[in-house]
């Protein structure tokens, strides 16, 4: 009797359970040749990701490495006197990191101290090589243009390195611990060298500068005559990032909402075109150049008597400062009303030692100053106040420093550095041609204001 | 006594379970294939020189080290200039392809010496002329958009690495293909100043055609803050950078309007 059932008989049965067995096996193999592809993939990724995230950690840390130690040394018009552990601590909870990731300061070591005239003797300036592989004095390659472009501009001390040039580099380092809840490979220690540099304000041969506490910043570049910035003129101005005011700037990052923001990149240029100068011009410093001045140092016209002073002649409303025969290391001549009154500045024509001259008007009236003759001795003229008169075009040595009502007339050649602010911008009624002159920078580093700048790297 | 049944199976019952494996074998092959998109393609080669089709693994492997190459060289860097791509400056060349350094060529220096401008290192542009007794007989007209040279730079003159992309155009089986070639060398120096040793990375891969339109276009877009030469202000912030990605974002649909990044996109400072 022959099985007429459709249902498939063992034969048929064991055909298909293998084909179907078969079949399974192919699938089971793609799949998993695509999971394992996938997944390496995946985890290639991920590792990339966290490679980069860590590094974008690492440059915040040197940020905050870099903000906390100029907490602390720069010439900001009010320094924290907290310890560094604790101003790095206080950024280190603004930052947040990847979910699970946490970073504490494991050490710090307190930063060298940053003094200079007249609160004491500035750093002498360092060597400076840019590449060297010297464990005294290493190079200033790899600190980043940020500060090589202030760097490169005249001496600078760098206050890792040893002044006898012996004892090895001391970086300022700071260790920090990475712990990652979630992925326990990833815990790591970083550490954050930092150097600092202390460089004299009369490096960068002229500074348009801004007020941003006392005054105002300039919206856009200050306009000068055609030709006062030749080739090897550094020149310095910091405006906002706003197109709406300045003219060359692009819109590309401009945020609307917050027109005042600028870049990090701009952290340098801050420190030497604003905060510098509510520095100089704030009660510490103007008070510790009187105090550096002295009694036997400062010709005030208000005083019933003055003493003798090298250099310094008076007859009745009117002082005349020969340069050539000034003793003291700071000069300091007050006027308290200005009215009627002048002051005759006559060149050195031999060189000598640097001082610092200040011109002090604290009145309504601006007190006449002119200078005339060739001057050959560098100085750091700071004008507060002072109605400047070159008079017979003369060559002049040194560092001007105007004030933000200070003005400047006549015609000049300046060998040195000139400062005025944004908005009593002196040109054009200032016939003045500028010139770079590495010797005079050279003169004046010992007492010229200075910024302290800071560069950081990160290891891990 | 009758002999056994017979279990086995008959040669044409073999024959056509295993020809009905193959079809349905082939079937979900293509379907993992259009999911995935992780099977092996033919390979390309091209002036010597052999890319894989994207996705690939491997070329995915070779690309990360390309990239944390490229990051290394950007954290030791004091300036980093790009050339090609589009506004290289705002005024003068706002739209590209600007010139790329030539392919061949891995200069060391900068060659200006200490009379180079660090100032002038804000901005890529200027860099043409700053150090044109160099640059100028190296740059060459970029072959795409998708074109654009990285130089790592150290110093006032030293070159400590230097980045490429470019793309170039075949055809396999007559459809088009693009070809990116992605390289990267690295320069350590002696205490001399002379190089003691070179590390290379890079990769090479194709898509078809139309695959490698995404969201940003592989290449450099240079971002602008100002140009104000008066005051020595000509200030590139930096440019974004999309490099060839040889997995993630391969094969998918330009049309759709969620469109795929590259993983390898970066924003890269013109200073540190």
């Amino acid at each position: 009797m022959t099985r007429t059932s459709s249902y498939p008989n063992n034969r048929e049965r064991g055909m298909i359970g293998f084909a179907v067995l078969l079949l399974a096996g192919v699938v089971i193999m793609i799949f998993t040749m695509s999971f394992f592809v996938s997944w390496a993939n995946y985890q290639s990724s991920l590792a990339f990701d966290s490679y980069h995230s860590q590094q974008a950690e690492m440059a915040g840390l040197q940020q905050v490495v870099q903000e906390s130690i100029l907490a602390l040394r720069s010439t900001e018009p009010v320094n924290s006197q907290n310890q560094i552990n604790t101003e790095i601590t206080n950024r280190l909870q603004a930052l947040a990191f990847t979910p699970g990731v946490s970073i504490s300061l494991a050490n710090a070591t307190t930063p060298p101290a940053h003094v200079f005239y007249p609160f004491g003797p500035a750093a002498t300036a360092s060597a400076l090589p840019m590449f060297s592989s010297s464990t005294v004095q290493p190079g200033i390659a790899g600190t980043g243009n940020r500060a090589l472009a202030f760097l490169t501009r005249g001496p600078v001390a760098d206050l890792g390195a040893d002044p006898a040039g012996t004892a090895p580099y001391t970086y300022s380092t700071y260790t920090f611990s990475r712990t990652a809840s979630n992925s326990p490979a990833e815990n790591r220690a970083i550490t954050v060298t930092a150097r600092l540099f202390s460089v004299p304000l009369t490096n960068i041969d002229c500074i348009a500068y801004g007020l941003p506490s006392t005054g105002s910043v300039a919206p856009s570049s200050p306009m000068i005559p055609s030709g006062l910035f030749t080739n090897g003129i550094s020149r310095l101005v910091t405006t906002l990032n706003d197109p709406t005011k300045d003219p060359t700037f692009y819109p590309d990052l401009y945020d609307p909402n917050n027109p005042s923001s600028l870049g990090y990149q701009y952290e340098n240029s801050v420190l030497f075109s604003w905060d510098a100068y509510e520095f100089i011009w704030g009660n510490t410093y103007q008070d510790a150049l009187l105090s550096a001045a002295g009694p036997t140092g400062t010709f005030d016209f208000d005083a019933p008597v003055n003493p003798p002073i090298a250099g310094v002649t008076s007859s009745g409303n009117s002082v005349t400062i020969d340069l050539s025969s000034v003793t003291a290391t700071t000069l300091a001549v007050v006027d308290a009303s200005g009215t009627g009154r002048s002051i005759q500045i006559l060149g050195s024509a031999t060189n000598g030692r640097s001082f610092l001259l200040y011109l002090k008007n604290t009145g309504s009236v601006p007190t006449r100053v002119t200078l005339s003759g060739d001057n050959n001795r560098p100085i750091i003229l700071f004008s507060r106040q002072c109605s400047l008169t070159f008079s017979g075009a003369p060559q002049f040595q040194g560092a001007i420093i105007l004030d933000r009502n200070s003005t400047a007339t006549g015609s000049a050649t300046l060998f040195g550095h000139l400062s005025f602010y944004y908005a009593a911008n002196p040109f054009p009624a200032w016939s003045l041609t500028l010139a770079d002159s590495p010797s005079v920078k050279i003169a004046l580093a010992a007492l010229a204001p200075r910024v302290l700048l800071v560069s950081t790297s990160a290891t891990r | 006594m009758r002999p056994p049944q017979r279990q086995g199976f008959t040669l044409i019952e073999c024959i056509l379970s295993l020809l009905m494996i193959g079809i349905l074998s082939a079937g979900f092959c293509s379907l993992l294939y259009a999911a995935f998109a992780t099977s092996e393609l033919p390979s390309v080669t091209l002036n010597g020189v052999t890319y894989a089709k994207t996705p690939d693994i491997g070329q995915m492997n070779a690309a990360i080290s390309t990239q944390v190459l490229f990051q290394q060289l950007q954290q030791n860097a004091d300036a980093i200039l790009v050339f090609g791509g589009k506004g290289s400056h705002p005024n003068l060349d706002p739209t590209g392809p600007s010139s790329v350094i030539d392919w061949a060529s891995w200069p060391t220096s900068l060659g200006n010496g200490p009379t180079i401008d660090p100032a002038q290192q804000f901005s890529s542009w200027d860099q043409r002329s700053a150090a044109a007794g160099v640059l100028s007989s190296l740059l060459t007209t970029a072959g795409s958009p998708a074109d654009f040279s990285v130089v790592f730079t150290q110093g006032l003159n030293r070159v400590i690495g230097i980045a490429k992309q470019r793309r170039l155009t075949a055809t396999l089986n007559n459809s088009p293909v693009n070809c990116y070639d992605i390289m990267i060398e690295s320069f350590t120096y002696d205490s001399t100043g002379a190089v003691t040793s070179t590390q290379t990375e890079g990769y090479h891969v194709y898509y078809p055609t139309g695959e490698d339109l995404w969201r940003i276009s592989p290449g450099a877009s240079h971002v602008w803050f100002r140009y104000d030469p008066i005051w020595d202000r000509d200030e590139e912030a930096g440019a974004f950078l999309v490099f060839a990605d040889p997995y993630v974002a391969a094969g998918e649909n330009p049309g759709s309007e969620v469109l795929p990044v590259s993983e390898f996109s970066s924003y890269v400072p013109v200073v540190n």
